[in-house]
């Protein structure tokens, strides 16, 4: 499954790194894969600290501000500021334990837009009780003025239980879609 | 809940563009006629959805880049060939009678590279030997991809990842 995962999101390097828009010149216009992708991982570092912090605020700074979610589980939401208080009411509610955010594959699209997908995995403590989720996500970044790569877009979803029951695999979702999903994905 | 159906579904579906036309560099780079690009991708939706609703497969995954990844909740990624497979599965035991896709964010990128993202919803009924058990199903979703513009002029979704929101049981 990881491989799988990294296939399709290698597709998507694949895509923003040999396809680049007419009328540019790779080396001349578009960013560096690598750089990218490292610039992007060390945002996504950045996410991870501000979750386990539960600082709804520096998650917010990863997002322009007319930024666009839509989580598994949350209702899209626009606007920084909104975003801010979708994390914020979800720390309010739990602390996250462990933070890992993993960008899987990134690439430029244009020379202040790029997309990565990637992987996500929390723990988080609610009355006591521990819970780990795991979220495939995908995004596309603007690059601001001051050289920092936020997300402009953001989409994620909440990884299905391994199947217990071979009859039913791949095809039925064990558990439905009902399984907590109080966190937004990074 | 069946995720084949979410699937056929996010098929519909649209997304986010990540990719881009792969069209040759040129030194001065020509402004993008964003409205030609916006009315492209806008156009791409319905082709899908008459497509699904007439079960037509190839009609479908023509929509797709050879080089397409679909991530789609409740499956591995998956590429061109493993999506026809399961799409076929789906048209043999179920007949799409709603579909439609809403875009709700669309963000030209470059020339040929649209990214979009927005809602699906999609009623089904199940055919053949799911006919006398299985049930009527509306579900909808949401999906964010990439759209792109390839060598011959058509526009096909490069990227798509998806996820149901809720399937209602009529």
């Amino acid at each position: 499954m990881t491989r799988s995962i990294l296939s399709i999101l290698g597709g998507l390097a694949l895509i923003t790194a040999a396809c680049q828009p007419a009328g540019q010149t790779a080396t001349a216009v578009l960013p560096d894969s690598s750089t990218v992708h490292a610039a992007l991982q060390a945002a996504g570092d950045s996410f991870e600290a501000a979750e386990l912090a539960g600082d709804a605020a520096a998650v917010g700074q990863h997002y322009t501000e007319d930024a666009t979610a839509a989580f598994d589980g949350s209702p899209t939401t626009t606007g920084r500021a909104n975003l801010e208080a979708l994390f914020g009411g979800f720390f309010s509610a739990q602390k996250v334990t462990r933070a890992e955010i993993t960008v899987t594959s990134a690439g430029a699209s244009a020379p202040t837009v790029a997309t990565a997908g990637g992987t996500a995995s929390f723990d988080n403590e609610v009355n006591g009780t521990t819970r780990t989720d795991n979220w495939r996500w995908a995004a596309e970044y603007r690059l601001g003025t001051d050289g920092q790569w936020r997300i402009s877009y953001h989409i994620g979803f909440l990884e299905v239980p391994a199947t217990p029951t071979p009859s039913t695999a791949p095809h039925r979702v064990p558990g439905g879609d009902t399984a907590a999903r109080l966190h937004p994905p990074p | 809940m069946d995720r084949r159906r979410s699937l056929r579904l996010i098929t519909a579906g649209s997304m986010v563009a990540l990719a881009v036309g792969c069209t040759p560099a040129a030194e001065a780079p020509p402004p993008v006629d964003a409205t030609a690009h916006e009315a492209a991708a806008a156009a791409l939706w319905p082709r899908y959805g008459d497509a699904v609703l007439a079960a037509n497969l190839e009609g479908v995954m023509t929509l797709y880049s050879d080089m397409a990844t679909v991530d789609v909740k409740g499956f591995p990624p998956m590429d061109k060939p493993a999506l026809m497979k399961l799409l076929g599965e789906l048209f043999a035991t179920t007949r799409t009678t709603e579909f439609t896709v809403t875009p709700e964010y669309t963000h030209v990128v470059g020339e040929g590279l649209v990214h979009q993202a927005g809602r699906y919803r999609e009623a089904t009924v199940p055919t053949g030997e799911a006919a006398a058990t299985g049930k009527p199903m509306t579900e909808y979703g949401r999906f964010a991809g990439a759209l792109v513009r390839e060598a011959d002029g058509q526009w096909r979704i490069m990227y798509l990842m998806a996820f149901t929101d809720s399937t209602v049981t009529r």
